[in-house]
């Protein structure tokens, strides 16, 4: 869409067209007098003639006429229409975790976050908000120079806080400004991957980028799990003085994550990083360690009846495994969605999953009894041949199909068949879940002594294929948007729907008192008050009559964006190229 | 007054010749070569029967016992005709030129006590004769009339020219721009026996091509109109066309003996004398 700075100039240059048109299709002729007119009239006979001749003419015509047009086009002023009336305020949410303390991530954070500022319009409202336990307003401006100077003395804790109050806050101030942008921005850790059972996990290998103090040269860092706790162990190797055991060194978990101190003795300033962006920074005297979270894997058997016994058998072996017993049509209430626990791999155990419902993502029991295993299916492939391609997949291995084979099966949707019969898929294995003994009217596997080699086979395999991303600094522009979350291409996922228990109305939802903010501006209304999303009047937050305590701002938040100047420069070719073809004609 | 007392002064050193004798209507100074009244004495011959006794020389008859006649050279006046083109398309230069051509050679043909008769075309003056010096200031004022009208040359020979036998010497000063045809009049003028000269009288500024661009051309003798878009290319068909029908009257004139100048109206009156010099059709006196 284009628009005019000035309309006018459009509505003349176009009558200019049309007159110019005029003239140049009839153009006034000059008089002259000859002394002897048939001369010229054999000429004219002689010059007029030929179709060729006149196309170029009309050519010619249509040349001027478009320079004609592109200069009047050019003088209108035409720009691309801004947005009027969207002041569009800016609510940014800046991470406040530990982790930003490491290497570049805080300088990174405020880089990003600036550049969100600075593209602002002038006369947007910014708001500044903090990701803390007790989700502070860092600042609330309309000037973008003291937004910046406000977001320049945003640190990060040393913990890594919820982020429910500072998107609560969010959410507060996006009611209150007018069509706000809402931006994240924060550091995104390592993805978790399940760790194998029993297995190490690859070691992390640290290189000093620095001369390292002395006593203090970490060579290698080992992550090892601890089969008795489930939890991890890591062995710092100190460079030339052999091996040392940091257990004691562990300062355990902190909000969910896994952070390992370690002191330096010789008071000297290590800077270390990984061979990723790893989490790993100091501070005084001490070495600070996050490693990324490393999760056992979670395993959701969905058994019709008593579980066979070497299912239980194998439960019984995966100790570090969180598994999840659920009875059919009971035990999964869950529609599927994306913010949820993830499961890693599914087991069902005499029955099967149905065909997907279309709009949810889901594998749903069958028969369909309300509830499903929300489970992602791409698209339908053929299922392989029995053994096809399978014999060397991981998931085989140490399984001997002639000594157990597989009786019945039948296909299911998505996924790559690694294991399958004449009537179609036991084992089928998608990007990071597996899929084991379903269909039991199908299949015998379940109730086979291989089953715990396939289970075992599952978790590593995932283990492996699943490293997990590395992390980065996120901008997320949607977190508060309501719809349709992103497709995850992940794990099994079920939501488990956490609801405060306190229910204001149906549409009304409690939050919690730390929504806190300048006085004056964010009134609190108690210890506790109701916050309606689609209603404010029916909201408990004070003041209710005045939802929108900051004056509109009269500016669009995105300016017209003038084509004025690219169209001069194309009138400008334009009319050079008609007066070249004029120029070519008189030359002629 | 068209001609200059120094021009006209300088006329009287030279004269009309006529490279073929013509037959004039009255006595004049220009011996013709045959017998008849005259004062130089020319042959003598046998008397017959019907000559009258007044002609036999009897000096000759004293001496010689026989009758013999004495004849004369007869001495006759050239009849001159000029054909002055007063067309609206002989403005500026060009009708100066020829009016400048026209009183030179009345002037002439009057000092040599010859009769001169001037036809002008395109207007409504009649065809007026002049002999003797004293109708000098008349032949002057008659070419000095304004152009106007069309290029009738054939039209203003066949309506005034008299029918008088023939013969003569016809000057015909125009540019020929004739719609009925250039060369008609002057094979009108070779079918009366006239000697015919040609004098073609050309305007460069006249005959320039208007400037490049879209034009309303307009005849300047008949007034009509054609619409033009004047280009590089149709300047130079005009151009040929221009040099085509100047070539053509060359040719026409080549093939019947007719004398043709082409005359550019600019050029000084002496030059063209010059060249009318050069071409036999004037001779110097003493």
């Amino acid at each position: 869409m284009i628009e005019f700075a000035f309309p006018a100039g459009a509505w003349l240059g176009a009558i200019g067209a049309a007159v110019l048109a005029a003239y140049l299709v009839r153009r006034r002729a000059r008089r002259f007098a000859v002394p002897f007119l048939p001369l010229w009239r054999a000429v004219a006979a002689e010059a007029r003639g030929g179709w060729g001749r006149q196309i170029q003419r009309a050519l010619d015509l249509l040349m001027v006429l478009l320079a004609v047009a592109a200069v009047a086009f050019a003088a209108s002023g035409p720009q691309r229409p801004g947005r009027p009336e969207t002041v569009r305020d800016l609510v940014l949410v800046l991470d406040g975790g530990v982790s930003l303390r490491a290497g570049t991530r805080l300088e990174k954070l405020r880089r990003i976050a600036a550049a969100e500022i600075r593209r602002r319009a002038p006369g947007t409202t910014f708001a500044l908000i903090a990701v803390a336990d007790d989700g502070p307003l860092i600042h609330l401006t309309r000037s973008a120079s003291d937004a910046l100077a406000a977001m320049r003395t945003h640190e990060p804790g040393w913990t890594q806080p919820a982020r429910k109050p500072a998107l609560e806050l969010a959410r507060e101030a996006a009611r209150r400004l007018r069509h706000p942008d809402l931006v994240f921005v924060s550091h995104r850790p390592a993805s978790p991957s399940p760790i194998p059972d029993g297995a190490p996990a690859p070691p992390f290998r640290f290189r000093p980028v620095a001369e390292p103090a002395p006593n203090a040269g970490f060579a290698d860092v080992e992550l090892l799990t601890d089969p008795e706790s489930g939890g991890l162990l890591a062995r710092l190797t100190l460079r030339g003085e052999g091996t040392v055991s940091v257990d004691d060194l562990w300062s355990g978990p902190v909000n969910g994550r896994r952070v390992i101190t370690v002191p330096l003795q010789g008071h000297g300033e290590t800077t270390l990083t990984t061979r990723t962006d790893g989490d790993v920074f100091s501070a005084d005297d001490v070495l600070y360690l996050m490693l990324p979270e490393a999760r056992p894997p979670r395993v959701l058997v969905v058994a019709k009846g008593v579980p066979s016994p070497f299912l239980i058998a194998a439960m019984q072996a995966l100790a570090r495994t969180g598994v999840v017993q659920a009875e059919l049509g009971r035990t999964v209430p869950a529609r599927a969605t994306d913010a949820s626990q993830v499961y890693d791999v599914l087991v069902f155990d005499r029955c099967a999953p149905a065909a997907p419902v279309p709009g949810l993502r889901a594998i749903y029991l069958d028969p369909p009894s309300g509830d499903g295993v929300p489970f992602r299916v791409g698209p339908q492939r053929p299922a392989p041949a029995l053994f096809t391609r399978a014999a060397r997949h991981p998931l085989l291995r140490g399984f001997d199909p002639t000594r157990y084979p597989p009786l019945r099966a039948r296909g299911i949707f998505g996924g790559t068949a690694v294991l399958a019969s004449a009537a179609g898929p036991a084992v089928a294995v998608g990007p990071s879940w597996i899929a084991i003994g379903f269909d039991p009217d199908a299949c015998v596997l379940a109730a086979s002594p291989a089953y715990p080699l396939f289970l075992r086979n599952a978790i590593r395999h995932l283990a492996s294929a699943s490293r997990g991303s590395g992390g980065g600094m996120d901008v997320d522009r949607e977190f508060l948007r309501i719809g349709a979350p992103a497709p995850s291409p992940g794990p099994v996922q079920i939501n488990p729907v956490q609801v405060d228990p306190v229910q204001v109305g149906a549409q009304t939802r409690r939050v919690g008192s730390r929504l806190l903010g300048p006085p004056g501006f964010w009134k609190r209304g108690g210890e506790t008050w109701a916050v309606n999303l689609l209603d404010p009047n029916l909201s408990l937050v004070p003041p209710v009559a005045k939802a929108d305590p900051l004056p509109e701002v009269g500016r669009p938040a995105v300016a017209p964006r003038p084509y004025g100047r690219e169209a001069a420069a194309a009138a400008l070719g334009l009319l050079v190229l008609a007066w070249w073809v004029f120029w070519r004609n008189r030359a002629q | 007054m068209i001609l200059s007392p120094r021009e006209l002064a300088q006329l009287r050193h030279l004269e009309l010749l006529a490279q073929k004798i013509v037959k004039g209507q009255l006595h004049g100074t220009r011996v013709v070569a045959r017998g008849g009244p005259g004062s130089g004495f020319r042959e003598h011959r046998a008397y017959h029967e019907s000559d009258p006794l007044r002609a036999v020389d009897w000096a000759a008859f004293a001496r010689t016992d026989t009758l013999v006649v004495k004849e004369f050279d007869a001495e006759e006046s050239l009849d001159l005709v000029v054909v002055q083109d007063r067309s609206a398309s002989m403005r500026g230069a060009a009708a100066t030129c020829a009016a400048k051509l026209t009183a030179a050679l009345g002037a002439l043909a009057l000092g040599h006590m010859e009769r001169v008769r001037v036809l002008p075309t395109g207007g409504s003056r009649p065809a007026e004769a002049f002999s003797g010096r004293a109708r000098m200031p008349d032949l002057l004022a008659s070419v000095e009339d304004s152009a106007a009208g069309g290029t009738d040359l054939l039209g203003a020979l066949s309506a005034r020219l008299p029918r008088t036998g023939g013969g003569g010497l016809a000057f015909v000063i125009s540019d020929f721009f004739d719609p009925s045809g250039a060369t008609r009049a002057l094979s009108f003028l070779l079918a009366h026996r006239y000697r015919v000269r040609a004098i073609l009288i050309e305007d460069p500024t006249a005959l320039a091509p208007p400037p490049r661009g879209p034009a309303r051309l307009v005849d300047a003798e008949t007034g009509a109109t054609l619409r033009l878009d004047i280009t590089r290319p149709s300047i130079g068909l005009y151009e040929k066309a221009l040099r085509a029908r100047a070539d053509g009257l060359a040719a026409f004139c080549r093939r019947t003996g007719t004398g043709f100048l082409r005359v550019r109206a600019q050029k000084p009156f002496f030059e063209i004398a010059r060249e009318c010099l050069a071409r036999g059709w004037l001779g110097t006196r003493g």
